[in-house]
């Protein structure tokens, strides 16, 4: 009796086990089992993601006033909790205003737009085992195909508000979105490469040494689901910082948040964006954060798995064992721990000036992901013992090649045209 | 059902490519213009993944739509192109045009016997991207490293016809 | 090192030829290394890279005499053919490379700003268009002209501060775009309705089924779009503008070696995939040799400059050698070959000795050509052996590149193109001896004499291109035979 229930018992199943019983339930009508499917599978994304939305916003305030020796939002609920409701309410009720030269289309639909890419990338994101809204054979390039989309919007968000401001701040998102794109992109190849698949469950897949989690001892079935994350080799690692970088860029966050640098542009293209639609804007930004947050740890932190309990599921020999932990909150835990991160580092680091944006993308961060890929494709086909000197060699050699390359010589003057 | 979604879709993506593609051309601004070419790329990608070039569409949107469309936007704007002064309405340019156009679509249509079905040549391959870099890196090789050196051109020239900026501000003081 | 002196020198040996001593390999080679040179000199002079390119071509085109000749072979599984036809044609590209570059270095002299990238990027391009004359399917044919036609862009808008070199490339992209679309449009047609783009597999399945609509369709849409690039009427009028402003080393080299791309890529379609249809392009071909001959040449009668003039004389020499290829002849394809060569030296030496004067003389207006033989003897003989060779004079080789391609016309039996050939070829003799006219018989303007300053060596490579163009006229037939042995590689 305990052994039947605790193999049947398993957390890490448990809503692939609703969506199961669900679509079991409904065998008899397959269309309405799919749609049932397909809601289940878009519902919880829509309804939580936005809900992330409002504990980062607080938590950013919180955090921000901590680091700058305040206290934050504290006036509304308990530890200034309830400070989203209220900021969400106050966007509801702000009049929507839209400049007299504004074009009127363009305005209306930018905010919008702004917010499909953002919800339509997380289908590709491996919530957990076998929680994979989307199961596409090109699901990475999927992630940076529609979300590329997202410049075109913050482009045509400047453009239409007529505002110089807002102008500027859409040309500076072009350019380095445009930029740090490329970086991104080739980052983002060295896993797809170990794991020699884009699907994004294959590659979190890769990064679990599945003999060690089904056999052995507890301690070998951690190292198992930890040990083989990819930022624990040398081009892992190094690919990780990239992406991570080039990511908070791709996200204009500080400090590459030249297109909505405040005290420059007053908020470059969300200057004339007011009301709901600023609140839509702040929606897609924070839903792309965690959507790429949620990809750099697909990717390089072993996406769902983590160390965990593990005991065998019993029912099949070839099923993977149970786990106490869930593994979309390991998912969730890594997407908050990186947006931690980057708060941090908006609390720490001054904005660049563009030149020296530009510089580093192109000079430094897509060199360094060209290296790395080259480290990653030795790392993967020799034997463990090469692997490591000429991998860790490659990725560092060529990280001090750069610095060395593109060391300041003293203070020059500034060379470059559009601000 | 499943023929009936897929030539659904097809037509979907069919009809807002047409569309599109002719608000590009008789767009009134450059930049609407240019976001209708960004639709059309977009579509142009959908139906691409409707044949099931999944690899071929993600990257028609990811690099058409995504970067190049973007550059464009971007000239556009730093050519400061007003909107009145582009176009003049010139009738007879336009039915010209459109006579043209009419004309190469009859052409295609008797040409490529549209409305005959003819069987497609069999794909040699699986459009799976392990093939698809596996075609590029045998039967492909020599177009393919071709192409490498067809960029290293085009940014040698990119950059000798454009970087002089810095010399003129070296000469103004560096201001 | 020893495969270094193997591939350079020693090619005739039995070894068998590897794809990395592949000519065009090392030609993209030398480029790079050029590049790289460039970039970690120290001086901001050109000398060095212009003399290091110049010289690389020598030594490139001394290493072609070492080819093996007399074998077919393949390479990259068929997209690369090894062949005397692909050999002559590098062989002029090589030429065509070293004048040009030559010429490029007086452009520097000349005080013309210029970088050293000038001198890079013919290596580029002329591996592009070995490429093409070795092309074995349309990928690479594409890729390879599309290579070529960027360079052409970059060279043709080099001088950035010239309004009219800035907007011969600015038409020049236009252009090349237009026909890059058709060009591609009609390898997709041909693709989708033939099942391959290799030439050998589209060749047989389009034998089967050359009755269908769409391939002529296709194969009109690539013909026109090789047109383009062949600067043939009615798709030339690119031709006069871009000839006109691009700077002159660079118009000499649209001119002979960018032609010659065209000419040898429009050969290996019709020996290769379009041999089935071959009825129906040679239809389109005489239309284009027809409209080719009329347009070009009666278009530059009313020229007054020497280079619009030349732009338009090189449309009525690809009529020429469009009435050659439509012949459809072994014969005719050995006329288009010496054809080829003869307006090549021709070319390169009015070219030469343009470039040479420009600065002199203040521009290429015809009067400002006056007296030149007054001041500059030599040099207005050179002119006039390149101009009368152009128009095709007895004892000068365009003469017999013209007769040879009249007789293989003739052979065929389609008279009325030879009348009208050698109706418009007196007509071009018009405006060729209008330039010998200027040079010979008028004053001046202002009376002032055109000064000398011709350094030894580039007087060198203008004699050197006079002797060749009067050479391959004084013997035709043992040239002629030369051709003959390796494009049919025996």
């Amino acid at each position: 009796m305990m052994c039947t229930l605790a193999a049947t018992f398993n957390p890490d199943r448990v809503l692939v086990g609703l969506a199961e019983w669900v679509t079991n339930a409904l065998s008899a009508w397959p269309a309405l089992s799919s749609l049932a499917l397909i809601l289940m599978s878009t519902v919880p994304l829509v309804a939580i993601f936005p809900g992330c939305f409002a504990v980062a916003t607080w938590l950013e305030r919180k955090g921000l006033g901590r680091f700058q020796n305040r206290i934050g939002p504290n006036r509304t609920g308990p530890f200034g909790l309830l400070q989203p409701a209220a900021d969400g309410i106050k966007m509801l009720l702000k009049e929507d205003i839209v400049p007299a030269q504004a074009d009127k289309f363009f305005h209306f639909w930018a905010p919008i737009l702004a917010v499909v890419p953002a919800f339509l990338v997380l289908a590709v994101i491996p919530f957990g085992r076998q929680m994979v809204p989307a199961q596409l054979d090109i699901g990475v390039l999927y992630f940076f195909g529609v979300g590329s989309m997202s410049t075109l919007v913050v482009f045509v968000a400047g453009w239409a508000s007529r505002n110089k401001y807002s102008m500027l701040g859409g040309m500076r998102a072009i350019a380095q979105v445009v930029s740090y794109e490329a970086a991104l992109v080739l980052a983002a190849v060295p896993p797809i490469m170990a794991a020699g698949s884009m699907n994004t469950a294959h590659i979190v897949e890769s990064q679990i040494v599945a003999e060690w989690v089904s056999g052995g001892n507890i301690l070998v079935q951690n190292a198992g689901s930890l040990l083989g994350w990819h930022v624990f080799t040398p081009w892992g690692f190094c690919g990780f910082l990239l992406f991570f970088v080039a990511s908070l860029a791709e996200l204009n966050r500080s400090p590459f948040d030249l297109p909505e640098a405040d005290s420059e542009l007053v908020a470059g293209h969300l200057t004339e964006f007011s009301g709901f639609k600023y609140a839509l804007f702040f929606l897609a930004e924070y839903v792309n954060l965690f959507a790429i947050a949620a990809l750099a740890a697909t990717l390089y932190l072993g996406g769902w798995s983590g160390p965990n309990f593990f005991w065998p599921a019993g029912l099949a020999e070839s099923a993977p064992p149970a786990a106490l932990v869930p593994g979309f909150v390991w998912l969730f835990a890594k997407m908050f721990a990186m947006l931690g991160v980057m708060i941090w580092i908006r609390a720490t680091f001054p904005r660049l000036r563009v030149d020296q944006l530009m510089g580093f993308a192109w000079k430094f961060l897509l060199p360094l992901a060209l290296a790395n890929i080259v480290s990653a494709a030795f790392f993967i086909r020799l034997p463990w013992w090469a692997a490591w000197p000429i991998s860790l060699g490659l990725s560092f050699g060529a990280y001090a090649a750069l610095c060395v390359v593109n060391r300041q010589k003293g203070i020059g003057p500034r060379e470059y045209r559009y601000a | 059902m499943e023929s009936f979604v897929s030539s659904l879709v097809f037509w979907v993506f069919a009809t807002g490519l047409v569309a599109f593609s002719v608000l590009t051309v008789a767009g009134r601004s450059p930049v609407s213009s240019a976001m209708s070419l960004v639709a059309t790329m977009i579509f142009v990608g959908g139906i691409l993944i409707t044949l099931q070039a999944y690899f071929l569409g993600m990257m028609q949107v990811m690099v058409y739509a995504g970067a190049v469309m973007v550059l464009f936007l971007f000239i556009i704007m730093l050519l400061n192109l007003d909107q009145e002064s582009v176009r003049k309405k010139a009738w007879v340019k336009a039915l010209s045009g459109v006579a043209l156009c009419g004309g190469l679509f009859w052409i295609l249509l008797g040409g490529l016997g549209l409305g005959q079905s003819r069987p497609l040549p069999p794909v040699p391959q699986g459009s799976d991207i392990r093939d698809l870099g596996r075609l590029l890196f045998t039967e492909y090789l020599l177009p393919f490293e071709l192409t490498a050196v067809l960029l290293l051109v085009a940014i040698v020239g990119v950059i000798l016809l454009c970087h002089q900026v810095r010399d003129r501000a070296a000469k103004k003081g560096g201001a | 090192m020893n495969t270094v002196a193997t591939t350079l020198f020693l090619q005739k040996s039995q070894e068998p030829m590897q794809w990395w001593n592949l000519p065009e390999v090392w030609w993209i080679f030398v480029g790079i290394l050029l590049l790289l040179l460039e970039m970690l000199r120290p001086r901001r002079n050109s000398a060095s890279i212009a003399k290091a390119s110049i010289f690389a071509f020598a030594v490139m085109l001394i290493a072609s005499l070492g080819w093996p000749t007399g074998l077919e072979t393949t390479f990259f599984g068929g997209a690369y053919q090894w062949d005397g036809l692909a050999i002559f044609f590098k062989r002029i590209f090589l030429i065509a490379g070293l004048a040009t570059t030559w010429m490029m270095r007086k452009c520097e002299a000349q005080g013309i700003q210029g970088r050293d990238e000038f001198y890079i990027l013919p290596w580029f391009a002329v591996a592009a268009m070995g490429f093409v004359s070795s092309v074995g399917d349309f990928v690479t044919g594409f890729v390879s002209i599309e290579l070529l036609t960027v360079c052409s862009y970059i060279m043709v808008a080099f001088y950035r501060s010239d309004r009219f070199s800035l907007e011969a490339g600015a038409k020049y992209l236009v252009i090349g775009a237009l026909s890059t679309a058709f060009l591609v449009f009609g390898i997709t047609i041909l693709f989708g309705t033939g099942g391959s783009l290799r030439f050998d597999q589209l060749a047989n399945s389009l034998a089967s089924g050359h009755q269908d609509p769409a391939v002529t369709m296709g194969v009109v849409l690539v013909l026109v779009g090789v047109g383009f690039k062949l600067a043939a009427a009615p798709f030339h009028w690119w031709a006069p503008d871009v000839y006109h402003g691009a700077p002159t080393p660079v118009s000499a080299f649209l001119a002979v070696a960018s032609k010659a791309a065209a000419v040898v890529f429009l050969l290996r379609l019709l020996i290769g995939p379009f041999a089935p249809l071959w009825t129906q392009c040679q239809q389109v071909l005489l239309a284009l040799a027809g409209a080719s001959l009329l347009v070009g040449n009666l278009g530059a009668l009313s020229q007054r400059d020497v280079k619009r003039v030349m732009g338009y004389s090189s449309v009525s020499h690809a009529g020429f050698i469009l009435l050659g290829i439509s012949a459809g002849s072994q014969p005719a394809m050995l006329s288009v070959c010496y054809y080829l060569l003869a307006y090549t030296l021709a070319t390169l030496l009015v070219f030469g000795v343009i470039c040479g004067m420009i600065d002199k003389t203040g521009g290429s207006l015809m009067r400002q050509f006056n007296g030149l033989a007054q001041s500059r003897p030599g040099v207005a003989w050179l002119m006039t052996i390149g101009m009368l060779s152009l128009a095709g004079i007895p004892p000068l080789s365009g003469f017999f590149g013209k007769w040879f391609i009249f007789a293989s016309v003739w052979q065929e039996g389609m008279y009325v193109m030879v009348f009208l050939a050698g109706f418009t070829a007196v007509a071009s003799l018009f405006y060729y001896l209008a330039i010998v006219r200027h040079m010979f018989f008028e004053k001046p303007a202002d009376g002032r004499a055109i000064s000398s300053g011709l350094s030894f060596g580039y007087q060198l490579l203008l004699v050197v291109l006079a002797v060749a163009t009067v050479a391959v006229g004084l013997v035709p037939g043992a040239v002629q035979r030369a051709i003959y042995a390796l494009i049919f590689n025996l």
